[in-house]
């Protein structure tokens, strides 16, 4: 038995003046420990004569009598009397408790914060895919196409060595990506292919300047202009 | 002492009248075994004098309060013991399986009343040695007095009496056969009440 308990129930009875020692309070803790199991032991016989498995207060209050506490018996009955009516009404009000722990239980759950992966669109390489498409009409040789190469060529100012390697496979876009990796690699592929093709550069190449001064001046002049 | 002990049948015989009046009781109470407690109560009343003839009446006074209490009081709610911690204590006897929810609340209530008379009457013996602070030996004092608490010998040591005065040598001379006869009957509930009427006689002359 809880000591505050005991001690809370002594200070009932005794005067204002008096005092108790520990010992004193300790061994009325353990009479009311050992009471409860003497009155129980007791009812417990009651229960097992009747052939019962639930001990009820009628069983206490028969066993009190019996051991002798022939003064609780009647209080006790009072008491056992008002609390059941005071229990029918209980029951009622125990009802209603539940309720707002259910209400309080409903705005626990948390959101959980959603994670947005941003995709980031990778824009085409459209200046690498117009000089392609450029060079394709060089071929050509057409006056109104050499007129769009202008622009393209003017775009690229820095790049003017490249193109004149590009013209070499201007059909063919799978050895477009060989020669965008490898360009000696693209030149041997080319050999069965085009072989004037590839001797004309090879010379041009050393007189590059020259050859596009024989065939198109007046195309060359107007590149540099703008 | 001879109107002494006249005057306690009458007493008696008002308590059974009291028992017997009251409808509740008489199908629990079959005469044959109303008279076992009786005798065993009479038997402390012969060792009263003047002032426990005081304590008695306040004895009274208490137990009228007990039912005025519950008679009064609205709210039974006030928890002075818990429910919880008398259920374990019942259920330390592994037979008893299943307890009503009445039991433990009477239990607390019970327990209440056992702690304030065992509490007013080691007041009791406090007051008669003029002392404020209620000590181990006012209990077991209180304990060896009455009959009923012969379940709380074995927590009384035998040696807190002996310092004290001669009424207390007189008590430790009676606490050994006391002790000696209750243990056997200490496990078999039902002797308790039987065994003290001879050693009391004993006592008696």
């Amino acid at each position: 038995m809880p000591i505050t308990n005991v001690t809370k129930i002594t200070g009932q009875i005794l005067p204002n003046n008096a005092k108790i020692s520990y010992d004193a309070m300790d061994m009325i803790q353990q009479g009311a420990t050992k009471y409860i199991n003497f009155v129980t032991r007791k009812a417990k016989e009651q229960c097992q004569s009747e052939y019962r498995k639930i001990m009820n207060a009628e069983d206490l209050l028969w066993a009190m009598k019996k051991l002798g506490f022939n003064d609780y018996v009647e209080p006790l009955t009072a008491f056992v009397q008002r609390y059941r009516n005071i229990e029918g009404s209980d029951l009622f009000t125990s009802h209603k408790e539940p309720i707002p722990h259910i209400e309080n239980n409903e705005p626990r759950p948390n959101p959980m914060p959603t994670l947005e992966i941003l995709h980031s669109p990778v824009p085409p390489p459209v200046h690498s895919s117009k000089p392609y498409f450029s060079i394709d009409t060089s071929h050509r040789e057409l006056i109104p196409h050499t007129e769009n190469n202008g622009p393209s060529l003017g775009l690229e100012p820095n790049h003017m060595p490249t193109f004149e390697m590009t013209p070499l496979s201007p059909s063919v876009h799978p050895f477009e990506s060989y020669f965008s990796i490898d360009p000696d690699t693209n030149l041997e592929i080319l050999d069965p292919n085009d072989i004037n093709e590839i001797y004309l550069d090879e010379f041009g190449v050393g007189c590059s300047n020259d050859a596009f001064n024989n065939v198109d001046v007046s195309a060359l002049f107007k590149h540099d202009q703008p | 002492m001879d109107q002494n002990q006249h005057g306690q049948p009458t007493q008696e015989a008002v308590g059974k009248n009291q028992y017997q009046s009251n409808p509740m009781m008489a199908p629990t109470n079959p005469p044959s075994e109303t008279i076992g407690p009786y005798v065993t109560s009479s038997f402390p009343r012969e060792k009263q004098h003047a002032p426990q003839d005081i304590y008695q009446e306040q004895l009274n006074n208490f137990w009228a309060k007990q039912c005025q209490e519950i008679e009064e009081t609205t709210d039974l709610r006030t928890h002075s013991l818990p429910y919880a911690r008398i259920k374990k204590i019942m259920k330390a006897d592994r037979d008893v399986r299943m307890v009503s929810a009445e039991a433990p609340v009477l239990f607390a209530k019970a327990c209440e009343m056992f702690i304030m008379e065992l509490t007013m009457k080691a007041w009791a013996n406090a007051e008669d040695h003029r002392r404020r602070i209620l000590q181990k030996s006012d209990i077991a004092s209180a304990i060896s007095k009455t009959d009923v608490f012969d379940f709380l010998e074995d927590i009384v040591p035998r040696d807190v009496g002996i310092p004290r005065s001669s009424i207390a040598q007189n008590f430790d001379l009676s606490m050994p056969p006391h002790q000696n006869v209750t243990y056997p009957p200490y496990y078999v509930p039902a002797m308790v009440t039987g065994r003290p009427i001879p050693d009391q006689n004993h006592h008696g002359p």
